[in-house]
Formats: structure tokens, C-alpha cells, sequence
């Protein structure tokens, strides 16, 4: 595989998000391909595939896979944005309109950024396209809560639920447990 | 004839004769990859979808990927509406707007839908979701769709 380059500031967005979406079993479940990656934005790839379809007359692919893509995507530009720093950043909105029929049997791609990040909110939209993001087949803006827990889904020790992978990870503050009294305030036994 | 060899609008025709859509949501490739269930209590209608590992995004908690609830809360919409049309033919989705309220664990979540109006080419409708009880939703949704 190709080697990314560092951005100048030192980080590997490529390397970190790739990491992410490693751990995101519903996106790989759906094919989802990590195409570029930078603080300025993120590109993920849907290939088309037969079981997304939503349609069995014109074989488009349904509506909630491009959600997901976009849903996933916006996620990531988050984890680009706050980079190096890592946290837990649950969607608080998502919405999407869908601009035009995507054509079967060829690839979706989403772009998305984060145009405003303060200190507790990320604000991302972007694109689902197939030739250009100049022609989209849908657009989105999400927000996302920043949680403040360093360490991000990498932590806490033993909440690891079986079966999925390990997070791989390096990173000294890695260990940090997400917070469990934040945890149960949102509801979360 | 088998359900399997039946085109998607034959079996969209017995299943508004039986009154049961599970076998046209079989139909819809992506209903089944979520794993999505219609179920009928009474006069209402609700749809489930079943904890399913595939279904995870966020590992450590688990939860269920934002994604997947909102593909749900869609594709029951899309139903639902279909449910109430003897048209044989998909509602486009035009937009879809989506409150996460709290994580969805990994667990079995419900949806029901409400038609807030029925068109002649617009529907609009909302959707909650929940998991415990429906007095804890985890995400509340509303869809239009493009009737044809």
C-alpha cells in the first residue's frame, strides 16, 4: 500500500481516521474505504454493491446506505478537526437531502468537512457524489457534541464489548476511561 | 409461486391483501442486510430491527452506527407510506432530518411513524425510535417523500 505523507503539522490523517473507521463495524460491513483524509476534510468511498440496494427494479442503492456514508464521513472530519486531540463525539443532528437518484452499479463517494469547531460543538457538511461534489446526489450538515474524554472509543479498560477487534492504538492517553457518571448522564447503563 | 421467484410489486399485492409486509421488506436488499422486521400489534404498526453485530459503530459502548438508525427510521418511513398507498410504486425520499436523543445500544429497537399528511406528491412524516420504552426515544426523525 501506498505510504501517506504527514501533513506539515506533524499529523497522519490518513493513518488516524483509517484507524477509526477500522473500528466502525457497520462501515465495514457496507465496504466503506477511506479515500483522503486532511483537516480540511475527509473523502470515504461506497462501492456499489447488490445488498445495498434499495430498489430491486433499478438497482439503486438505498437511501440509508448514503446516510450511513455520509453519517460516518462527517464523524471523521470531526476526528480530523480535533486531531491530535481524540474524543468521544456523539451526532446530535443529521440531515440530509437528496438531491438526485444515485446510478447503480457505479461507486458513491462522500465528501464532508467541519466548517465550525468550537469548544463543545463540531458543525460538518458535506457531499455524496459519484462524478463530481460539484453535482451531488446528496448533501448534509450534522453536528456533534464533544464529549471532553480523552482518549476518545479507545478507552475505558474492560468495556471492550467481545468479539470486535482491538483498538489499535499508540498514543500515551489512550488508557483514559471515558467518564461513566458522563456515560449514565446520557442515558447509557 | 414462491416468494422468492415473485417480482417486488407481485408481492407488494399479497401483501396488501394479507395485510403482512414482511416478505416485501425480504424484497428490499438493504432491509435485509439491517436486518429490519415489520411487526403488527392491533391496528398498529410497528418496525423493529433486531440487534445485530454488523449494525455496531461506535465498539466501545456498543452502539448501534448512526447510520443504521437512520437508514431504519427511512426505510420504515418509506414503508409505512407505501403501506398506506395501493401504488405499486417507491416514494423518493427528498430529505431526511435526524435527532440522536441518546446512544442506541446493542440491543432490539423499535420505530413507529406517524403521517403527519398525506399528499397528493408530498408526505411528511416523523418517526420515533426507541429501545426500553417508547416514553425513551433514542432518535426522533422526519422524512419527506416525492409520491408518484
Amino acid at each position: 500500500m501506498e505510504q501517506t505523507a504527514s501533513a506539515p503539522d506533524g499529523i497522519d490523517y490518513k493513518q488516524l481516521v483509517a484507524r477509526f473507521m477500522n473500528n466502525i463495524r457497520h462501515g465495514k460491513a457496507l465496504g466503506f474505504q477511506l479515500v483522503e483524509a486532511s483537516r480540511d476534510g475527509v473523502t470515504v468511498r461506497l462501492p456499489y454493491k447488490e445488498d445495498l440496494v434499495g430498489n430491486p427494479t433499478t438497482g439503486v442503492i438505498h437511501g440509508g446506505a448514503i446516510t450511513a456514508l455520509l453519517d460516518e464521513s462527517c464523524g471523521m472530519a470531526v476526528a480530523a478537526a480535533i486531531a491530535p486531540e481524540m474524543d468521544i463525539t456523539p451526532t446530535i443532528d443529521l440531515r440530509i437531502d437528496y438531491m438526485r437518484p444515485a446510478e447503480p452499479h457505479r461507486d458513491i463517494f462522500a465528501y464532508t468537512h467541519v466548517y465550525r469547531l468550537s469548544k463543545s460543538v463540531a458543525f460538518a457538511r458535506g457531499v455524496a457524489y459519484q462524478d463530481h461534489p460539484d453535482k451531488p446526489i446528496a448533501h448534509c450538515v450534522a453536528t456533534f457534541i464533544r464529549m471532553g474524554m480523552k482518549g476518545g472509543y479507545l478507552a475505558p479498560k474492560g468495556a471492550k464489548p467481545q468479539g470486535l477487534e482491538e483498538a489499535q492504538h499508540s498514543e500515551p492517553n489512550a488508557q483514559a476511561a471515558a467518564d461513566p457518571q458522563v456515560l449514565k448522564d446520557r442515558g447509557v447503563e | 409461486m414462491s416468494d422468492a421467484a415473485m417480482s417486488w410489486e407481485a408481492v407488494l399485492k399479497v401483501c396488501h391483501e394479507k395485510g403482512d409486509f414482511q416478505p416485501f421488506i425480504e424484497k428490499i436488499p438493504y432491509a435485509r442486510l439491517l436486518g429490519i422486521q415489520v411487526v403488527r400489534m392491533g391496528e398498529e404498526i410497528l418496525f423493529k430491527l433486531p440487534a445485530k453485530e454488523s449494525n455496531i459503530g461506535n465498539p466501545t459502548l456498543p452502539a448501534i452506527h448512526g447510520g443504521v438508525l437512520g437508514g431504519f427510521v427511512e426505510h420504515a418511513a418509506i414503508v409505512h407510506v407505501m403501506m398506506l398507498r395501493e401504488h405499486a410504486s417507491f416514494p423518493r425520499i427528498i430529505d431526511l432530518s435526524i435527532d440522536y436523543l441518546s446512544a442506541g445500544h446493542f440491543r432490539d429497537t423499535y420505530a413507529e411513524c406517524r403521517i403527519l399528511r398525506l399528499g397528493r406528491r408530498i408526505a411528511n412524516v416523523s418517526v420515533d425510535a426507541w429501545q426500553t420504552s417508547r416514553a425513551r426515544p433514542i432518535a426522533t426523525a422526519r422524512a419527506h417523500m416525492l409520491l408518484e
